[in-house]
């Protein structure tokens, strides 16, 4: 029983020195840590799920895979892990040619997500909501590649059919064709895409994530208003009106629409002009957390 | 005599800036660029966007008609929240509020910055300042303003302004 008890502190404290190990970016340390915590104790999931964030650190992708999956099946609750596990699934995905994986590895961010809001973790709930649109403009960028890349290859089977037709003269297979292209929406060009300036922060310009209007009418991001109001007194960016800071209130149809747009143009999310996936960030670097 | 920067050189690359400053720097210098482009051309003379040379004509029938001019931006890496340095370069204009050094004295460049303002509206508040001049002079403490501020930047003048004077 002393003995039991002895290594289930032991490994607790393997733990701890992992996470310290992590917190200063010591990715192998905490590798060892956690790794002799397993030795001793090899049922808690978050040993696994921790050293899972190790090996993803170090873009070990595959020992992360593992890890997470034997973590995910000890505790279907351990949401670092579903988190994890996606986040490997969606590293692999974006180096194939179809969007499988990445939808596999999106529901495992979902999955992720909704246990969040069960298990009341707010802080990470917001990280999570950003990988997640993240891996939804790398899908809509490859499924528009694809889309894109079935339309020449249609143009170009349609070329070949109308050589073949003799009833047509040169001039009238040209303008006929051309007809085609039209129609179909010419697959060569990439038409320009820009955000709405309505549903952009007017001191950032960027799109909202947590949209708050002043008195004035004009809505900011918050956190940005609120630098602004502790650097140049209450008053209001663009008016100038003065601003009671109290009387700042969420805007929740202008949160409501930037949804309804993100839904429909991923690629509006950390816009940046002439994107496209291989440009396409997945993730910041993992912030050491406490586990 | 041609002035050129008043500021102390420093190196340009140490000029530090976080994503979201950067972001909107870049929105600015598209919507200039797309925007004013017959008005304004802007040169970025670092790789970081902190520092812009935007050359500019006077206005057409204006004082300054014809007269070319530069002026230099540099932004805060708290832009918008703070107001960007903005001086002329080479030869200011003749005009009661900007000094031989290059130093313009506008308002909405100090108590008056907000962060909805742009590079572009700026340009615009200066071309517009030039056009509105009935007479060309200097300001009256130019040579004053001048030896105090030897090498320094705008911002270590404690400006004062009285309705549309300084």
């Amino acid at each position: 029983m002393d003995i039991e008890r002895g290594s289930k502190e032991n490994s607790m404290r393997y733990k701890e020195e992992g996470n310290t190990a992590f917190k200063h970016g010591n990715y192998q340390k905490a590798v060892e840590s956690y790794t002799k915590a397993i030795e001793l104790n090899e049922s808690e999931s978050v040993f696994y799920s921790n050293r899972a964030r190790c090996y993803k650190a170090m873009r070990m992708f595959d020992l992360a895979y593992e890890d997470a999956k034997v973590a995910v099946e000890m505790d279907d609750k351990n949401i670092k892990a579903h988190a994890l596990l996606g986040q490997c699934l969606a590293e692999k995905g974006k180096l194939e040619p179809g969007i499988e994986r990445l939808e596999t590895a999106h529901a495992r961010l979902m999955k992720s997500l909704t246990l969040c809001a069960g298990q009341k973790k707010q802080e990470y709930e917001k990280e999570l909501q950003r990988n997640i649109l993240r891996l939804r403009k790398l899908i809509w960028f490859k499924k528009d590649e694809a889309l894109r890349k079935r339309k020449l290859d249609m143009l170009a089977n349609i070329k070949r059919l109308m050589a073949r037709d003799s009833s047509l003269n040169e001039e009238e297979r040209t303008k006929k064709y051309e007809d085609i292209v039209e129609l179909l929406g010419n697959p060569s060009v990439i038409p320009e895409r820009t955000v709405p300036d309505y549903l952009c922060c007017q001191i950032s310009h960027d799109l909202m994530e947590d949209p708050v209007t002043t008195q004035s009418g004009y809505t900011y991001e918050r956190s940005n208003l609120r630098d602004h109001l502790a650097k140049n007194g209450n008053i209001d960016p663009v008016t100038r009106d003065s601003i009671n800071p109290t009387h700042i209130f969420p805007n929740l149809n202008v949160k409501q629409a930037i949804e309804a747009f993100l839904k429909e143009c991923p690629w509006g999310f950390e816009f940046k002009k002439n994107e496209d996936y291989h440009s396409c960030l997945l993730y910041t670097s993992p912030s050491p957390r406490d586990s | 005599a041609e002035y050129m920067g008043i500021f102390e050189p420093i190196n340009l690359r140490l000029i530090l800036m976080d994503i979201t400053t950067e972001n909107r720097l870049r929105k600015e210098l598209e919507s200039l660029q797309r925007d004013y482009s017959d008005t304004f051309i802007v040169e970025l003379a670092n790789d970081n966007l902190s520092i812009w040379n935007i050359y500019f004509e006077g206005a057409a029938g204006s004082l300054y008609e014809g007269e070319q001019f530069i002026v230099e931006f540099r932004f805060s890496p708290e832009h918008p929240l703070i107001a960007p340095e903005v001086v002329f370069v080479g030869k200011p204009p003749e005009h009661e509020h900007v000094y031989s050094n290059g130093f313009i004295g506008l308002s909405t460049l100090y108590d008056d910055w907000l962060p909805s303002f742009t590079a572009g509206s700026i340009c615009m508040a200066i071309l517009s300042m030039l056009s509105s001049a009935k007479t060309k002079t200097k300001p009256e403490n130019d040579s004053l303003i001048c030896t105090m501020t030897k090498g320094g930047s705008p911002k270590s003048l404690p400006w004062k302004f009285y309705n549309d004077r300084v």
